[in-house]
């Protein structure tokens, strides 16, 4: 085996690796902020608000990952035979998606595991509600919510590999194509 | 005038009516005791007066000025006239003692006109005072403790020097010694005792019935959402003429 097939093998991995990475952390930036609107919609006081995100929560949370990526790749062409969209776009896409919803949900955890009373207290002392909020639920929001967070990190750090369903090069991709290609198989490990 | 005045307050919680027509007055200085069993609707009462259930008819008025049903609509800020002591008492766990009772003042604060150019004098001010209601309550020592440091007759002292960093005119009181071990209850009592003292007009919502009736000036017997029965202490502790009070005295001193 010589020394130029190694890198040229190390390179392709890197490769996948960088699509992995950029899933991990496009999904991460962008469902952190979403999963919080998802959850003040579901607490939401005007009705329609509330059921609507509940019910987008109910059937994000019903139905596998591998779905929702398969129906935001190839639904649009389907429906409207509009292009599709590129492959990792609407890997994306569903990744922001059905982590938004998991988030919003360790969210509203976090917030209802706060006693009642001290929002109470807080009313009758006078304070406001964004006031109390900032002062008084935040920071034992943030505590509270932490573990299940890293959790759901990890968790999405192993659900990147889910990407390769529609052939995004991304490493365990890249690498069974070696082992295809070349009938080699250390590059997994 | 009367500092409190309650009229005809009503409120149901879907088909239940939970206060039925209540109304009562205070003056101003005086200290009412509230009585009744579980369910009779002193809770709701205290809520209902401390904004916390909106009730369903009624007024309410402190020094003059409409807490609700008054003809210039709800929340004219009267309701910061009235404090609040909870039987869990709610305390902010990421503060101190002294963090607790400060808070509420310091954010009360940033709406005064001046608090720009005086924020460091207004703090300072907000936490001498601070410090002095701890002293008060007996807690001078304890001022840097977090809640769960502290125990539950001390954070119940906290709960109290928090409701009256707002200067309410009137303190309200729900059995705020029915979460406590019994020999942690001394200590909040006193406490209530030393406040009376001071002339504070108080509400007290309590099964304490020796307390009761050594601190009340006036005693209300609630049963089923109205009151029952009212009157000096003497007469509704030592001869009370309704049939449930006399039921309810006599299931509390065996
Ligand atoms: N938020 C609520 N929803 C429905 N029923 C309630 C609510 N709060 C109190 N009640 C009912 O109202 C009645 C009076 O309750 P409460 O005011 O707590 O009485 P007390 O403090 O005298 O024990 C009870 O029957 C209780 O079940
Ligand atoms: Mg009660």
């Amino acid at each position: 085996m010589s020394l130029d097939f190694f890198l040229e093998v190390t390179l392709k991995l890197l490769k996948g690796f960088s699509f992995t990475a950029e899933i991990f952390f496009v999904t991460l930036l962008f469902s952190l902020p979403l999963g919080l609107v998802v959850m003040l919609g579901s607490r939401s006081r005007f009705r329609p608000v509330a059921l609507l995100t509940r019910a987008f929560v109910w059937v994000i949370r019903g139905t596998p990952l591998m779905l929702q990526i398969f129906i935001v790749f190839y639904g649009p062409g389907l429906l409207w035979e509009s292009t599709m969209l590129p492959r990792m776009t609407a890997v994306l896409v569903a990744f922001v998606i059905n982590y938004a919803r998991y988030f919003s949900e360790i969210y509203r955890g976090g917030i209802e595991a706060i006693p009642r009373g001290q929002q109470e207290a807080a009313q009758v002392l006078g304070m406001s509600r964004a006031g109390t909020f900032f002062k008084v639920t935040l920071l034992q929001v943030v505590k509270r919510i932490l573990p299940a967070m890293g959790n759901e990190i990890i968790t999405l750090a192993k659900d990147t590999a889910l990407a390769n369903t529609i052939a995004i090069k991304e490493v365990t991709m890249a690498a069974k194509e070696f082992i295809a290609t070349e009938a080699v198989l250390w590059p997994l490990f | 005038m009367p500092i409190l005045e309650v009229k005809n307050l009503k409120k149901s919680f879907g088909a239940s009516r939970v206060l039925e027509d209540i109304s009562l007055t205070m003056e101003k200085g005086e200290v009412l005791v509230i009585l009744g069993s579980s369910g009779s609707g002193k809770t709701t009462l205290l809520r209902c007066l401390n904004s916390l259930e909106t009730p369903d008819e009624g007024s309410a008025a402190v020094d003059g000025e409409y807490i609700f049903g008054g003809p210039q609509g709800p929340d004219s800020g009267a309701r910061f006239k009235l404090g609040l002591v909870f039987q869990q008492f709610n305390l902010f766990p990421q503060y101190t003692a002294l963090g607790n009772v400060e808070l509420a003042p310091n954010m009360m604060a940033k709406k005064l006109p001046d608090y720009r150019q005086h924020r460091r004098d207004i703090l300072q001010r907000n936490r001498a005072k601070a410090l002095e209601l701890l002293g008060e309550v007996g807690l001078a020592d304890r001022a840097d403790f977090y809640p769960h440091q502290l125990s539950g007759g001390q954070q119940q002292r906290v709960a109290i020097a928090r409701a009256l960093a707002l200067d309410p005119q009137i303190l309200c009181f729900d059995e705020p010694t029915s979460a406590l071990d019994p020999e942690l209850t001394g200590e909040v009592l006193r406490v209530i005792r030393e406040l009376k003292t001071r002339g504070r007009t108080m509400i007290v919502v309590t099964h304490e019935l020796e307390f009761a009736r050594g601190i009340a000036d006036r005693v209300i017997f609630m049963d089923g959402g109205v009151i029952a029965e009212q009157g000096a202490p003497e007469q509704v502790f030592g001869n009370p003429s309704n049939q449930r009070t006399r039921a309810f005295f006599s299931s509390y001193r065996r």
